[in-house]
């Protein structure tokens, strides 16, 4: 597709989020963090209405976000750069919480804050943090051997971050004890990381949700993906919120998550591990790759049809009917 | 409860089963459905394939979004920006085209648009802003009914209009039989809407084109229930209105929703995109209302004139079950989700938008 | 907005007309015009923030049974 301006589905995360780092960047949309010999290296700027929502803040989103990206290749998170940009007139206590958020976060992490920066721009120009940081890698996850037969698991309930600010965000007015999943994920995946099992593939559900991580995974490959509804992990409340919005639960967003790609061999060791841990107690195996329909994702339903988990283009709006 | 048998398995193959057994005897049944939740239950729940291939279940006329006009949408707009009103809309009405911008396109042209959920959201925004409000009233009488309603029993706040563009169903399907527009073999009622307006309206359908006619609900259950229905009445010869639907949906329908929508409401001829104006199928304000009436109110420049879809946007045909989106030479190469050309790749519930999300490119 | 499942009715307000609805843990403001005497417990379908019919469990029962039937009648047809 071709455009002459940026839109916001530009930066949905979606198809788009992906045509412009192609495109434009020039970059290999592949990683989540870049593999530097021993070190990993991610960056990402963080922007979010409302600043402050059930669940977490900008602060913690900020350093868990760039946490999970550290995981994602095998790495083992280390030092932390945060970088402020602030409008005039924003409230020094909202700065403090947000600052705080960020260092019970990192600490959680076991990471460093190391350096910084700080911006102030005109007023109504928003907040926004940007974050950088490097891990030592323990083992280099990159995705090269990924199989036909591989496993996949999600490592919680999916949606929850996504469908907990478009309430707050848009005022749905839909009272909810729905939180955000907002987690760094350190102690979730280290042990696995660390252990002598193998991992093929790993990346956080965040924007464009389950449903655009997965496309990921296949993009541009010679395998695709099947998902079994009956297998994704769901909370009754999602299921409900979604309902009434007329959204799946696969578009919305996750931020506490993990998708991993394992050989079969290793699969239910991996879910083991990850049940012990908190954050890890929905773990599910959800879905298999195959060879059958590559570049494509298929959910396999309950009554034996499978249908098309697309590839987000646009941010989904609820229906009027 | 019992809801979530509506979705049981064993049942649904149980179904299934017996409508591929039945459909033997028929070399190719066309089944229309009105609505749009029911093409994304459809969609969503690849019902479709769970059907033998002599039954083609067709999207109809039922996406409330793709059915408004063009001229509507660029009336709201022109009158938005000259006079800076914030207009108030439902979320997927507002990527719908006219003749050149959306609602939210528009929004770089200095039109204010906020989305709201329901008109009681709309009341409290339209409280908040200073200037005029204006709510684009879309959809069947199940959006038009709670509409009138809440105008009914609620204290406005005087700077609140609306903009109906609200369309009658049964009247609207009616007419497309009369004019010859529909190749069907039967329809699926929508449960819905004749929650509100009931299945009397039907009876002329079901009777004057010999069509079976079944209202269902939105479950897959539900769904292919209504379908095994409709074989069961061609089996047996016969054209009657039948109601799947019985837990939500009485045959005399909702009383006072009706009430208020003859209230509120007059029975006007109505633009529906893509197919020109259909007698007796909207929603207008009666006269007692007119201080309500944006369109009478702020004088918008309106034309009731027909519109012509962007060219080669073959949406008319989709909603008349005559083509399936991908025989249309724009589907998903330039209409997409993000760069909608015709109305029915907008919305969840828009025929193409369904499609496109659940087979993709093709 | 439209929601295919049913929901709670959890509150009625003074007024009669409007109270607030749930389903799965979540709860929402919804207006009661379209329905004779509302009451907590009742379940309702609710569009554009308004209900617009109730049900029972009963009924679900029997809107079943009708499905069930339907059924026999087609297993009839193939044996």
């Amino acid at each position: 597709m071709t455009f002459d301006k940026i839109t916001m589905d530009h930066g949905s995360g979606g198809k788009l989020t992906l045509e412009l780092i192609e495109n434009i960047f020039k970059a290999n949309a592949g990683l989540d963090s870049a593999i530097l010999g021993d070190i990993a290296f991610t960056t990402d700027s963080h922007s979010i209405t409302p600043l402050f929502f059930r669940g977490g803040d900008i602060g913690k989103l900020s350093v868990s976000g760039t946490m999970n990206d550290l995981l994602c290749v095998g790495a083992k998170p280390m030092y932390l750069s945060s970088a402020f940009i602030m409008e005039e007139g924003f409230l020094i206590s909202d700065l403090k919480k947000i600052v705080q958020s960020m260092l019970s976060e990192a600490k959680s992490a076991n990471v460093e804050i190391v350096c910084g920066d700080t911006k102030v721009i005109e007023s109504n120009k928003g907040f926004y943090v940007n974050t950088s940081a490097i891990g030592k890698i323990i083992r280099p996850i990159d995705g090269s051997k990924i199989k036909e037969g591989d496993k996949i698991i999600a490592t919680g309930n999916i949606g929850e971050h996504g469908f907990a600010i478009l309430n707050e965000r848009e005022n749905l007015q839909l009272t909810s004890h729905l939180a955000s999943d907002c987690a760094e994920l350190t102690g979730l995946i280290l042990p696995i990381i660390e252990s002598d099992l193998e991992i093929h593939w790993m990346r956080d559900p965040t924007r464009g949700g389950l449903a655009m991580c997965l496309n990921e995974l296949c993009y541009k490959r010679d395998f695709g993906v099947e998902v079994f509804e009956e297998l994704v992990p769901i909370s009754q409340e999602v299921l409900s919120i979604s309902e009434m919005l007329g959204i799946e639960p696969y578009y919305s967003a996750n931020e506490g998550k993990m998708v991993i790609v394992v050989p079969p061999k290793d699969a239910s060791k991996i879910l083991d591990l990850l049940h012990k841990h908190p954050l890890g107690k929905n773990a599910s195996l959800i879905g298999e790759i195959t060879k059958d329909h590559p570049q494509k994702v298929l959910l396999n339903l309950s009554y034996g049809t499978k249908r098309l988990l697309s590839m987000p283009i646009v941010e989904k709006m609820p229906r009027i009917c | 409860m019992q809801w979530s048998k509506f979705k049981d398995k064993d049942l649904v193959l149980s179904l299934a089963h017996g409508i591929k057994q039945k459909a033997k005897k028929f070399d190719r049944l066309r089944i229309m459905h009105v609505c749009g939740t029911h093409e994304n239950a459809i969609a969503r729940y690849a019902l479709r394939d769970l059907l033998p291939n002599n039954i083609k279940l067709l999207a109809g006329p039922g996406c409330p979004v793709c059915v408004t006009s063009s001229k509507d949408i660029d009336a709201i707009i022109n009158y938005g920006i000259k006079n800076d009103c914030t207009i108030l809309t439902f979320g997927d009405m507002l990527r719908v085209k006219g003749s050149a911008y959306s609602l939210l396109s528009a929004s770089k042209l200095g039109l204010y648009v906020k989305m709201v959920y329901g008109l009681d959201e709309a009341i409290y925004y339209a409280k908040q802003a200073k200037k005029d409000a204006i709510f684009f009233s879309v959809g069947f009488e199940t959006t038009a009914a709670p509409v009138a309603s809440i105008i009914k029993s609620v204290n406005l706040p005087e700077n609140l209009s609306f903009f109906s563009v609200h369309k009658y169903t049964p009247n609207g399907v009616l007419e497309l039989l009369k004019a010859g527009k529909l190749n069907i073999d039967a329809l699926i009622l929508p449960g819905h809407a004749s929650i509100v307006s009931g299945l009397a309206p039907y009876e002329k359908v079901a009777s004057s084109f010999n069509l079976p006619c079944v209202a269902a609900g939105f479950e897959p259950v539900d769904v292919l229930g209504a379908i095994l229905m409709i074989i069961n009445q061609l089996e047996d010869n016969i054209c009657k209105v039948e109601n799947e639907y019985e837990r939500l949906l009485n045959y005399e329908g909702n009383k006072l929703a009706q009430k208020a929508l003859n209230d509120i409401f007059d029975i006007t001829d109505s633009i529906w995109r893509g197919l020109g104006i259909i007698k007796n199928s909207g929603f207008e304000f009666k006269k007692t209302y007119n201080y309500l009436n944006a369109k009478l109110k702020f004088n918008i420049p309106f034309s009731d004139s027909y519109t012509e879809e962007q060219k080669g946007c073959r949406c008319a045909e989709v909603i008349l079950g005559t083509i399936e989106p991908p025989q249309c030479p724009m589907y998903a190469k330039i209409c997409n989700p993000h760069n909608p050309v015709g109305p029915c790749m907008v919305s969840d519930e828009g025929t193409c938008r369904n499609w496109w999300e659940v087979k993709g490119d093709i | 907005m439209c929601i295919g499942i049913p929901m709670q009715i959890v509150e009625v307000y003074e007024d009669g007309i409007s109270g607030v609805i749930e389903a799965g843990g979540t709860k929402k403001h919804c207006f009661f015009m379209l329905i004779d005497n509302p009451k907590v417990g009742d379940y309702v379908l609710v569009h554009a923030g308004n209900a617009i019919s109730k049900l029972d469990e009963q009924e679900a029962k029997e809107n079943l049974e009708l499905i069930e039937q339907c059924l026999l009648g087609a297993k009839g047809a193939v044996e």
